[in-house]
């Protein structure tokens, strides 16, 4: 990644927008960021727009940096507590990492093969990471442009099976729930953005230009998380909570006649979206460990990474006391805050005040 | 070089046909009995097993009632696919029928099951016998065995349609079973023995206050049902007309607007019913057909029979304290303050609510 990449901001966005995505399809109910009540749909516009401002924010002092990242800013205070937010960094997104890695094995025990090991999974979802993260960043955001237009498509398929079966009364005030629980719904889905964030950190590596497309693709992205937060509260309605997968569950209830089912497109959709969430924060942790370590010792950095998120993503498949804190961590929006906005400002800011910066 | 090799582990690794079962070594399961007695889970299958040779396909052949048993569902899903020597499938399967008894005292045991099965699909039917399910799905003869999946699957497919026949398929059910305050409607049907020959037939509907049975609907209430949830279509309505005799109306399009209010503490429900019916009159000689005034008058009665079935659709439902039409979404939309405080006493309180029906029916020749 650090050769530099050569594809524009748009189907770098492409690649986020589909990251974002990844929150509304591995819904598993209470605990993670709720998207089946009305609630959560004035919720998730909320936090777009915060999560535009932050965007801002972090474009902003990107474009203050110059040439460096957020990441290389923190590095270059020069102290040690600029080392420990670069660590920090590379450390939140690890786990953000290790999270996608778990949803993956998880998905595929629980619902699609129940009988199956998890070890296998762990094996060729992190295979796969390294091999997207080898051919490049470039290829993956190529990639993720075909896909958005391919989950608009299935979305749209879906939607029409569903249309019989949707009960608009299902939908009520979004301020039904309470001030607290909007606040709430606000606080969970804004976390959801972070990759958002991510992606502000790392466009200096990133061509220009399309910034009216890449405002598109943002819409785009709000878009489809709405529809889906829609067509799960007015088709599943109560039921949603007992499903594991309510968005798995919404694709099996489309009848549109030939095929009668069409859950294997959510499975499909899942995975990539997986895949290429993970590959994108192997990519930054890689980024971090490069900026970190020396030149000789970085060589293995990526390998080192994943096989140790595929070794950390096994424990959590054979704990459950371990796999209920570490998402009852990662559902509290701690590392995804701290690695999208607090550590970057802070260490950020004082890079740039303290003027250790090349530009 | 590295990418290609890279390329060749990721190939090894493509999980594939991973557990996955050639189909002629699975029992497809079409139709499900579940009973519970004694302490143990009966089922009672309706398995298809395929050959896999196109010139020997034979249906009835291939189609066997198999029973098992086991102290949960899962153990005796697993008991039926040791006697059939193949691994049992759900996701093939059209409905299910629980015995009265046990649907009283176990569908919360049936609903988790089917709501955690990753095979069962959402269209399913289910459906509660009258007496025992395996009475039903097991007729002593083959004949009576083909005659009773065949009168099964005209229901089924009238469920999952949603025409005539009250929706039973397990996402309408699993909707309302899993919403506080939340009434549930479940098709009920009963053997008919005609001769020789055993059938299945509709008879009224089952409600459920999540576990808890809250009565029964009759056939009046089952077509009231359908009208206030604005389905039906299809069905026939029949009218008596003092100088026109006894005529059949087809339900072409039903529409229902509820409007809510709280007065003096009560709620009340102000549904209008939009009805379009379809005439088919059997002569071509304009002497013969109806006149303007016997289609307005027509009309009336339509509207007065539609709104009789959905008033006693209500009170019957109301009655036994068991909203199986969905009526508290209203509330919960229109009314919040109300529904907050009333929601987890809901089945109390809509029997002292008030509905006001109003039917506006619009009568259309075939071809008109």
């Amino acid at each position: 990644m650090d050769k530099g990449i050569r594809i524009g901001q748009v189907e770098f966005f492409a690649l986020f927008t589909l990251a974002r995505l990844f929150g509304s399809l591995t819904y598993v109910g209470e605990g993670s960021m709720p998207i089946d009540t009305s609630t959560a749909l004035l919720g998730q516009l909320c936090a777009a727009l915060l999560a535009w401002g932050a965007f801002g924010l972090v474009t902003g002092l990107v474009r203050l940096a110059g040439t460096q990242t957020p990441v290389q800013l923190c590095f270059l205070t020069g102290k040690p507590s600029g080392r420990a937010a670069t660590a920090l960094l590379g450390g939140c997104s690890f786990l953000v990492m290790v999270q996608v890695i778990n949803s993956f094995e998880r998905y595929f025990t629980s619902t699609v093969y129940p009988e199956a090991s998890g070890f296998i999974f762990i094996l060729w979802c992190i295979a796969v990471l390294i091999f997207f993260n080898v051919m490049g960043l470039d290829a993956l955001s190529r990639m993720s442009n075909l896909l958005l237009l391919g989950l608009v498509l299935v979305l749209i398929v879906v939607t029409a099976g569903l249309w019989s079966v949707a009960e608009p009364v299902e939908l009520i005030s979004p301020f039904y729930e309470g001030p607290m629980a909007l606040l709430s719904s606000i606080y969970r889905s804004f976390v959801d953005w972070g990759d958002l964030i991510v992606m502000a950190m790392m466009l200096p590596m990133v061509g220009g230009g399309g910034r009216r497309a890449a405002r598109g693709v943002f819409g785009a992205a709000i878009v489809v998380a709405e529809l889906i937060s829609v067509l799960v509260i007015t088709v599943l309605g109560g039921a949603s909570r007992m499903q594991l997968y309510p968005v798995h569950a919404l694709f099996s209830a489309a009848d549109i006649w030939v095929p009668t089912r069409v859950d294997f497109l959510f499975m499909m959709l899942f995975m990539t979206v997986c895949l290429l969430k993970g590959a994108l924060h192997l990519a930054f942790v890689d980024h971090a460990l490069k900026t970190l370590l020396p030149v000789g010792r970085a060589q293995h950095s990526l390998g080192a990474a994943a096989l140790t998120a595929g070794v950390a993503a096994f424990a959590l498949s054979r704990s459950h006391w371990l796999a209920s804190n570490f998402i009852a961590l990662m559902n509290s929006g701690a590392p995804m805050l701290l690695m999208t906005l607090i550590i970057p400002l802070l260490w950020g800011t004082a890079a740039l005040l303290s003027g250790r910066h090349p530009s | 070089m590295r990418r290609v090799a890279l390329l060749g582990l990721v190939l090894c690794l493509l999980t594939g046909c991973l557990g996955g079962q050639d189909i002629r070594e699975r029992a497809l399961i079409q139709l499900m009995g579940i009973d519970y007695t004694e302490g143990v889970f009966h089922l009672t299958l309706q398995i298809f097993s395929p050959n896999g040779q196109s010139e020997e396909i034979n249906t009835e052949e291939q189609r066997q009632v198999v029973t098992a048993m086991g102290d949960t569902l899962s153990q005796a899903l697993q008991d039926a696919s040791l006697r059939v020597g193949r691994a049992a499938f759900l996701g093939d399967c059209r409905a299910i029928v629980v015995g009265e008894r046990t649907a009283r005292n176990h569908l919360k045991d049936i609903m988790r099951f089917l709501s955690s099965n990753e095979e069962v699909y959402p269209q399913m039917v289910l459906l509660i016998a009258a007496g025992q399910a395996q009475d039903i799905l097991n007729p002593q003869t083959e004949d009576n065995q083909v005659v009773v999946a065949s009168s099964l699957e005209n229901i089924t497919g009238s469920a999952v349609a949603k025409e005539a026949m009250c929706p039973s398929d397990l996402l309408t059910l699993a909707r309302s079973y899993y919403t506080e305050g939340a009434g549930t409607a479940i098709l009920r049907v009963r053997r008919q023995d005609a001769g020789e020959q055993v059938t299945f037939v509709p008879d009224g509907v089952a409600l459920y206050n999540r576990d808890t049975p809250a009565g029964r609907l009759d056939d009046i209430g089952h077509r009231g049902m359908l009208t206030l949830r604005g389905l039906g279509r299809g069905s026939l309505l029949h009218v008596d007309d003092a100088h026109l005799g006894r005529l059949a109306l087809q339900i072409k399009r039903l529409s229902v607007s509820i409007k809510t209010a709280i007065t003096d503490g009560r709620p009340r429900f102000d549904i209008t019913v939009k009805a379009e019916l379809l005439l088919a009159e059997m002569s071509d000689n304009p002497a013969d057909r109806l006149s303007a005034a016997d289609i307005s008058r027509l009309q009336d009665l339509a509207g007065l029979a539609i709104r009789a079935d959905a008033l006693s659709a209500f009170e019957q439902a109301a009655a036994q304290g068991c909203d199986a039409f969905g009526l508290y979404r209203y509330l919960r939309r229109d009314q919040p303050a109300y529904w907050k405080q009333h929601a987890a006493n809901w089945p109390a309180h809509i029997r002292e609510a008030d509905c006001a029906i109003a039917v506006d029916a619009h009568v259309a020749r075939v071809g008109d």
